[in-house]
This record gives structure tokens, sequence and C-alpha cells, in this order.
């Protein structure tokens, strides 16, 4: 279909060597668009490139919580093909958290060091059009959580919710270059990271919870794929709610 | 700092391509002069010259050379 056609496009997609960020790059090829695939271990990116179709895509290990190296990194991106991005799907991102009397400092700062504030420095980076082409498209992975938080998730939320906020303020700064920014807000996705939700909740539980049947990344990069693309090419600063027909009922299993 | 280098970081706080902009250049004739670049002008000078332009000096910008008579 001519509208989700990425041929010729270059996209950087973060947290690509499991989850959604795989699944989003796995999309991307698909469709045409070349990747670049980020994450911290180069054994595992190496395997999401081979899921992949077409040419042109560059595995680039490199730790996003490095913030100062951001900039640096992604220059290397630009230099890998001498050519600059058209997108970035932003899916690198950590869970976990516990509830306030036993949460502490560290982990709630490590979460916005690993959620948050990477996407700043990458949106920083994508206000220039000399990294992000005109017309380019950014989408990064939010949650539920940012709108609808569970207990135990203070720092996971709050990741989220200022992940959302910066992406609305990028939204409307960027749109005089035609540059869009979204999020996607999933329910539980079947990936590693919340592989404790499904092996605690048993099938018909699930099914309670998710009528439409639990998410899986393929079902989030979907999204995520057509917000990239000139099928969405009219939406900016939104947060897509992927409900899987959850109610709204809290997720609060682990407490 | 040598006249390129300054150009350089103007170029980068304007959001323009490389080497497009000379000392001549007008800055209304610049597509991506605007508010959100006046803003990382101020930022520039700041972070390199230790400078804070007033709204009054930001106003009385017309060419690149304006902006390079405060970057000494």
């Amino acid at each position: 279909m001519a509208g989700l056609d990425l041929t010729g496009r270059k996209y950087l997609v973060t947290g690509a060597s499991s989850g959604i960020g795989q699944a989003a790059a796995v999309l991307i090829s698909k469709l045409g668009g070349r990747v670049i695939l980020n994450g911290r271990n180069e054994e595992r990116l190496a395997q999401t490139r081979t899921q992949m179709e077409g040419e042109g895509h560059h595995v680039m290990p490199f730790d996003l919580a490095d913030l100062e190296h951001i900039k640096d990194y992604m220059d290397l991106c630009l230099k890998a093909d001498n050519t600059r991005l058209d997108g970035v799907v932003f899916a690198a991102g950590v869970g976990g958290g516990n509830a306030f009397r036993a949460e502490n400092l560290d982990n709630v700062q490590r979460m916005m060091q690993v959620n948050f504030l990477p996407y700043f420095s990458v949106l920083k980076a994508c206000s220039s059009r000399r990294v992000l082409n005109d017309g380019g498209s950014i989408v990064a992975v939010s949650s539920r959580a940012a709108e609808k938080p569970d207990k135990a998730q203070v720092g996971y939320a709050s990741s989220k919710a200022a992940l959302d906020s910066a992406s609305q303020v990028a939204a409307l700064e960027f749109s005089k270059r035609k540059v869009r920014v979204n999020t996607v807000r999933p329910e539980m996705v079947d990936t590693p990271m919340s592989a404790a939700f499904f092996e605690k909740v048993p099938p018909e539980q699930q099914e309670e919870f998710y009528p439409l049947g639990p998410l899986t990344a393929e079902d989030v990069a979907n999204t995520i794929v057509f917000l990239l693309s000139d099928m969405g090419k009219k939406i900016t600063g939104q947060h897509i709610y992927l409900s899987a027909g959850n109610d709204g009922r809290p997720i609060d299993f682990l407490i | 700092m040598e006249l390129k280098e300054k150009l350089a970081l103007i170029e980068e706080a304007l959001d323009t391509e490389e080497g497009v902009l000379t000392p001549e250049t007008i800055l209304d004739e610049v597509d991506s002069w605007d508010s959100i670049a006046a803003l990382s002008l101020i930022a520039m000078m700041d972070d390199n010259f230790g400078k804070t332009l007033s709204g009054a000096e930001l106003k009385a910008l017309v060419t690149v050379g304006d902006i390079l008579t405060h970057m000494e």
C-alpha cells in the first residue's frame, strides 16, 4: 500500500534488540525502509538484523544511558551512510518498580535516566534539520501507565508521562518543518519486559483484561509504522492508546 | 575564534545548512530565522561568549554581520 511505503527512508530504532523495537525494525525493513539498529548488545542486534529484509541496515550498539555522548552517537548514525534520518522509533526502556514505601530514589532516578532523559537528547538532536529531514516522524513507546498508572509504578509511570509531555512540546516546535512527534500507549505487551505479567496471570484472566487478546510486539509495531508513514501525516502531538479492549481496569497484580 | 567558526556556530543556532551564511546575509531572508532560532542564538552567545543578548540587541539585528559584532 503506497501510503505505508517507506522506501528510501532511514530510521533510527532504539531498543531494537528485543520486543517492540525489534518488531518495529523488522516491519520498517519489510516496507522498504533502512534502519539503524540501536541497543546495548551487538550480538542481539545482529540477531534482529537476520530477521530483516532489504539492504542498508546498520547494527550500531550504544548505551543511551550515556547521555553525554548521544549527540556524537547520532552523528555516527548519519555518517554510517552519509544520509540524514527520516524518523526515529524510541523503544528503549525498562520496567519494574515498587510501592512508595519500598521504592528508593536510586531506582526512580535510574528509570528517568533510561526511559526519559535519552529521549530528551534524541529530540534535541532531531530539532536540527541536519539530523532529521523535514517531513520526518518520531514515535516513542510510552505506556498506558502515563495516563492510568497503577500501584508500584511511580518511577515507570512518571518516566512515561515525561516522554509524552516532551513529545507534545517537540510536536509544537517541529511542526514548521512538517516533522511529527507521537507516542503509543500500549497496555501490557507480550515481550520479555512484561514476562512477569504473562507468567503470573492465568490465560482466562488475561482474556478478561484483554478481550481483543493480549498485545504482541507486532501489534504495537503496526501502529508505530502507521505513524511513521504518510498514512499518519496529519497526526502529531498525540498518544495512541492501544487498549486491547481493556476498560481501564488496574493492572496491579503485583501488589 | 576565526570567522569560519563563528559562522558555523550561527548556522547551528539558526539550523541552516553548513556554509550558507555570510556576514552580508540578511536575517529576514533566512527561512529558519524565527523565535526558536532567536532563543537558540541567545543560548549560543551565552554558552560560547558569556554574553546575554538583550531584547533590544536582538531586535536590532539585521544581518549575520550584526550577530558577529557581538561575538568577540
